[in-house]
């Protein structure tokens, strides 16, 4: 059996006087697709620049796959996409990828053929000849993205694997994760929360270099205590009063910042029942539901975590 | 550490940067002046320096006995690409190496190496990519220095030869250390021309100190490569065998400091 995937001990990294990491335990088990989240600053960078080993922890210890993240033993078996890292400018993404394929492990035929694979499965085999230089952000990123799946290796981390893709490319790279996810373990690291909630099985949410949570989704978001709904109007006083009125409600709450946006909390044993109770007293007022969704979000629960 | 992956880094970047402006800007240079120096040598320069006259010359730059030996006892042509390849050295290290670590550590490009090698692979294999480059662009100009030799001057084809291939090791023994310098310096750096400012601060810094020290403190001579080129030009047995090591020892606490600080670098 594996061991675990990451185990860190009071690990802290301080850049000058400012901790970015600050004594964080924590102990990964493989088989999940995790995301890391936080706010700007909180540290997931660092953390995830630590796993991956490039940067070298102040103090305390880390360990990736049972090693040292710099020894010899797990290169290879760890994928990784960092942020906004250019490839070397003047030689082909074919070539680029081919020096990885080839520094794990593959011989020169082998290499080409891992490759060629990985960029068909990212729909990209147009760029296998282009130079870094002449690619658009959103192509350098599935590059990027295809060289994180050379090898099959057992951990990918991606920092931010979306961000200035198009939908459609997106949802592709989501699709990979799926996909891939019962293969090999996935750390995801986001600001996109409704993407994290799509492809990840657990978060961890970090604060100002802290450990705030890790933990499933499943156990941090209830998805049948909840209905969150967008209304054409804002929410008549006396709808308010009568959905309060409906016994198994426990509170009515408008978004501050978009009262359109109402969530209703609820503790029910019939909640599909309730739903449309809910739903029918709402349109009773001639407020139009134009989306609603069940559940708490994990938006809102990392927002009211990372506040807290 | 794999020897298999430094060899697999060490080729795709001696390969590439043949062909980019960190191969080029020492490649065209280097030929550039080997082409014209080499030109001058072929047009009658050996037999100018094989007279009074060129003797004279030459002990400005050393003592009449190594000028007698280098001019007289072996060709001249190739004594002088000896000396100038020694005194250039330093020079086109500077264009050659500058750009092992630096760049791509500011950058972020070893990201993508650093989850399939060691940074101990890296290092080692960005030091002998540099190395292998300028050696190479050494064997050549030596080679064709031979051959002008072969047609100029008055000795024979294996005097001519084993004289070629002393003088090639020298050169290339030489180089080792500098290259090394370069490497500290460049794993101090984020940029290629950084590198080339600073080493050439540093270098001369410390020519001068040694200058105003080196009759107070004569080990401090041995601070850099230099203090081995009389050793070298010397070429007898006996002053190579100070010479080697000495020049290795450089090389090996050049390369130490380097990796202590590459290997605690944010990349």
């Amino acid at each position: 059996m594996m061991g675990k995937l990451i185990e860190c001990q009071k690990l802290t990294k301080s850049f000058a006087r400012i901790k970015a990491i600050d004594n964080v335990d924590l102990s990964v088990e493989p088989g999940q697709t995790l995301g890391l989240v936080g706010p700007n600053g909180a540290g997931k960078t660092t953390l995830f620049s630590l796993i991956s080993g490039y940067i070298k922890p102040t103090s305390g210890q880390i360990r990736v796959l049972g090693h040292n993240p710099g020894t010899s033993l797990i290169k290879g078996r760890i994928g990784t996409l960092p942020q906004d890292t250019p490839f070397l400018q003047g030689i082909s993404v074919q070539a680029q990828l081919s020096l990885y394929a080839k520094l794990q492990g593959y011989t020169g035929k082998a290499a080409r053929a891992e490759v060629n694979q990985v960029l068909e499965h990212l729909k990209i085999t147009d760029l296998a000849r282009q130079y870094p230089e002449t690619l658009s952000f959103g192509q350098r990123k599935r590059v990027s993205i295809a060289q994180t799946l050379i090898g099959k290796p057992e951990l990918i981390l991606l920092d931010e694997p979306t961000s200035g893709l198009d939908p459609v490319a997106a949802n592709d790279v989501r699709k990979i994760i799926r996909e891939m996810g019962s293969q090999c373990t996935f750390i995801i690291s986001s600001h996109n929360l409704d993407e994290i909630d799509d492809v990840c099985t657990e978060v961890i949410i970090i604060k100002q270099g802290k450990l705030v949570k890790y933990c499933p989704i499943s156990e941090l978001v209830e998805r049948d205590s909840s209905l969150n709904l967008l209304l054409s109007h804002s929410l008549p006083d006396q709808a308010e009063k009568d959905l309060n009125l409906i016994s198994d409600i426990d509170g009515v709450m408008t978004d501050p910042a978009n009262p359109h946006r109402v969530t209703i909390s609820f503790n029910s044993e019939n909640p599909d029942q309730l739903q449309l109770e809910i739903m029918s007293t709402v349109q009773k007022h001639n407020v139009s539901i134009i989306e609603f969704s069940r559940g708490e979000t994990l938006t809102g629960k990392v927002v009211d975590l990372v506040k807290g | 550490m794999k020897i298999k992956r430094i060899i697999t880094l060490l080729g795709f970047d001696f390969y590439h940067s043949l062909f980019r402006l960190k191969g080029l800007a020492f490649l065209i240079p280097f030929t550039l002046f080997w082409y014209g120096t080499l030109r001058l040598l072929n047009q009658g320069g050996s037999e100018f320096l094989s007279s009074t006259e060129g003797l004279m010359l030459i002990t400005r730059f050393t003592s009449l006995e190594v000028a007698q030996a280098l001019l007289i006892l072996h060709p001249p042509t190739l004594s002088v690409f000896l000396l100038t390849a020694l005194t250039v050295t330093p020079l086109f290290v500077f264009l050659g190496a500058n750009n092992q670590l630096a760049s791509d550590a500011a950058t972020g490009s070893f990201r993508y190496l650093l989850s399939r090698c060691t940074r101990l692979e890296i290092f080692f294999a960005r030091f002998l990519s540099a190395y292998c480059m300028i050696a190479i662009a050494i064997l050549f100009a030596c080679l064709a220095s031979t051959l002008i030799s072969l047609d100029n001057d008055n000795h024979t084809l294996s005097e001519t030869v084993a004289y070629a291939t002393q003088s090639l090791f020298v050169i290339l023994l030489y180089t080792f250390p500098y290259v090394a310098f370069m490497t500290i310096m460049s794993a101090l750096m984020s940029s290629a021309l950084g590198t080339i400012l600073i080493s050439a601060c540093v270098y001369i810094a410390s020519l001068v100190v040694i200058i105003y020290l080196h009759n107070d403190y004569p080990a401090i001579n041995y601070l850099i490569p230099s203090a081995f080129k009389d050793d070298l030009i010397g070429i007898t047995n006996n002053n190579l065998t100070v010479a080697i090591p000495g020049l290795l020892a450089i090389t090996i606490i050049y390369l130490s400091l380097a990796w202590i600080i590459f290997r605690r670098r944010n990349l």
